[in-house]
């Protein structure tokens, strides 16, 4: 892995600037100076445009979109991941947040390594179409708001254990600003936002199958994950509003929800179904 | 049966290859399970490079390799004849290996070893296929009415029916797998995904019930 490190500076600078991004959040758990704060999102906005600068450099490198191996999409779903963080930063001003989102992305880039492929595969005719691009963003957009819910879920689960996470969240860490959020809010405000997109990538791709192959759907087996994971972030909407699901068991939810989306971004190799399918590539 | 009202006929189909035509592929044995339990060896293609002289390329593992000279045209044989060559630098733990001259057209003298499992290949691409193209041609009322090509992701229409490229075989120009749908009723199905789309957005962001739920404390009554 030390091999590829060394032949990539860009990409060890990407992932050290979501290192830092890392630990000056984490400092903000504990520090109330605004600069400290102010650091925290210059990191974040330095890995952000590294991480981009990747995806740029690929995309020329390789003379289409770079979205078509398990390490390009790694590298992008991090950007996802730290880009709809930055936002809802700006949106619930809090920072408290931040150390589980610079973790993610830098764990995503981190993966993205141990799946590095030096070559640049060449488009195979079913993706060479218009709705690739967007069928992709869509998703890791949404991919990006639904790992950001898990990240305030899981806080929302250590809040009600820990006095350290309650706190936390009580003070709106990380601001100038005191003031509690309500938590449970900003799970169920990414997961719509999510499940919007999730809405739209799932169409955008029944669209680009019947455009390509004459059938909205067929039964391949991301597609059918796909539509579970809909359907469990559904449920999670449905029970909520319904039901009025709250709490810990909410939270669960959200969190069983992440588990499937990551079964359906990582996992498609273990089914035995594997090698008909048109989403998995190997290279 | 539905009947066309006319024919369609394939008058050929071709595998169109990504350029340039030759590359540099590596190559990987990796254990592959048999199903008696003893695992197999099998060589699989791991990265494929276009040939271009003094880039150097990373390989898995952390060998790379650059192209210290290529000849497109090498040797005396007529130009239909003609056998690329090339000459690869490659650098193993830390040394770099001059590879002997490899011939694209000579299997046995087209590769040179990278450590105990690699392989650097120089060859004519076979694989990597940028488009499988069916050129067919409507005959209509006895004639011939439209030609036309048809590849995945740019289907063709005809008087209501829409062709999509489905089967093939890469090394049979006399066959393809074509799928006839006749669906007039597309828009609306689109028209509907659009609707659905613009619903979802709607309910949580314009309507108010969804925008955001009371918390529970404030509903005299959550469960029914």
């Amino acid at each position: 892995m030390i091999y590829i490190l060394a032949e990539h500076p860009w990409f060890v600078a990407a992932s050290a600037a979501y290192a830092a991004a890392l630990g000056v959040y984490a400092a903000t758990w504990r520090s109330t100076k605004a600069l400290v704060a102010r650091l925290a999102t210059a990191a974040m906005c330095a890995a952000l445009a590294l991480n981009a600068a990747l995806i740029v450099g690929r995309w020329i490198e390789a003379d289409r979109a770079p979205f078509k191996s398990l390490f390009e999409s790694l590298v992008f779903f991090s950007f996802c991941i730290g880009a709809v963080y930055l936002v809802m930063e700006r949106l619930y001003r809090t920072r408290v947040f931040g150390p589980i989102a610079a973790l993610m992305a830098f764990a995503c880039l981190g993966y993205a390594v141990s799946k590095w492929d030096a070559e640049i595969v060449k488009l195979p005719p079913a993706l060479q179409s218009g709705w690739f691009v967007p069928h992709v963003v869509v998703y890791f957009v949404g991919y990006g708001a639904m790992a950001f819910a898990t990240g305030v879920a899981v806080l929302q689960l250590l809040a009600g254990r820990y006095d350290f996470f309650a706190r936390l969240v009580r003070v709106k860490a990380g601001t100038a600003l005191s003031g509690s959020i309500d938590i449970e809010e900003v799970t169920y405000d990414a997961i719509k936002f999510g499940f919007v997109l999730l809405t739209i990538g799932l169409l955008v791709g029944s669209v680009w199958a019947k455009s390509a192959w004459g059938d909205f759907w067929v039964w391949d087996p991301k597609e059918n994950w796909s539509l579970v994971t809909w359907l469990v972030y559904g449920a999670y909407l449905h029970l909520r509003r319904v039901k009025g699901w709250r709490g810990d068991r909410a939270a669960w939810l959200a969190i069983a929800g992440f588990a499937v989306v990551m079964f359906t971004y990582l996992g498609m190799g273990m089914l035995p179904t594997a090698e008909a399918s048109a989403h998995v590539y190997t290279g | 049966v539905a009947k066309f009202g006319f024919d369609l006929r394939l008058d050929r189909f071709e595998v169109v290859r990504y350029e340039p035509e030759h590359r540099v592929a590596y190559y990987r044995a990796e254990e592959v399970p048999c199903p008696d339990g003893k695992p197999d060896l099998e060589f699989r293609l791991k990265a494929s490079f276009d040939p271009e002289v003094g880039v150097k390329h990373l390989l898995p593992g952390g060998d790379s390799f650059r192209i210290k000279t290529l000849a497109p045209e090498y040797g005396t044989e007529g130009k239909e004849m003609k056998n690329p060559a090339a000459l690869l630098e490659v650098r193993i733990d830390g040394d770099w290996i001059e590879s002997p001259l490899l011939f694209a057209h000579q299997p046995g003298k087209n590769s040179v070893r990278v450590g105990d499992r690699g392989a650097l290949v120089f060859e004519k691409r076979n694989q990597e296929t940028k488009a499988d193209v069916s050129n067919v041609t409507v005959v209509d009322g006895g004639k011939d009415a439209a030609t036309a090509r048809v590849l995945v992701n740019d289907p063709f229409t005809y008087k209501g029916w829409t062709f999509y490229q489905a089967e093939c075989n890469p090394n049979d120009p006399t066959f393809s797998g074509l799928q006839a749908v006749r669906d007039p009723g597309v828009n609306w199905v689109f028209l509907g995904f659009f609707l659905i789309c613009v619903g979802v957005a709607w309910m949580f962001y314009v309507d108010n019930r969804m925008k955001k739920a009371p918390a529970p404390a404030a509903r005299p009554e959550s469960h029914r």
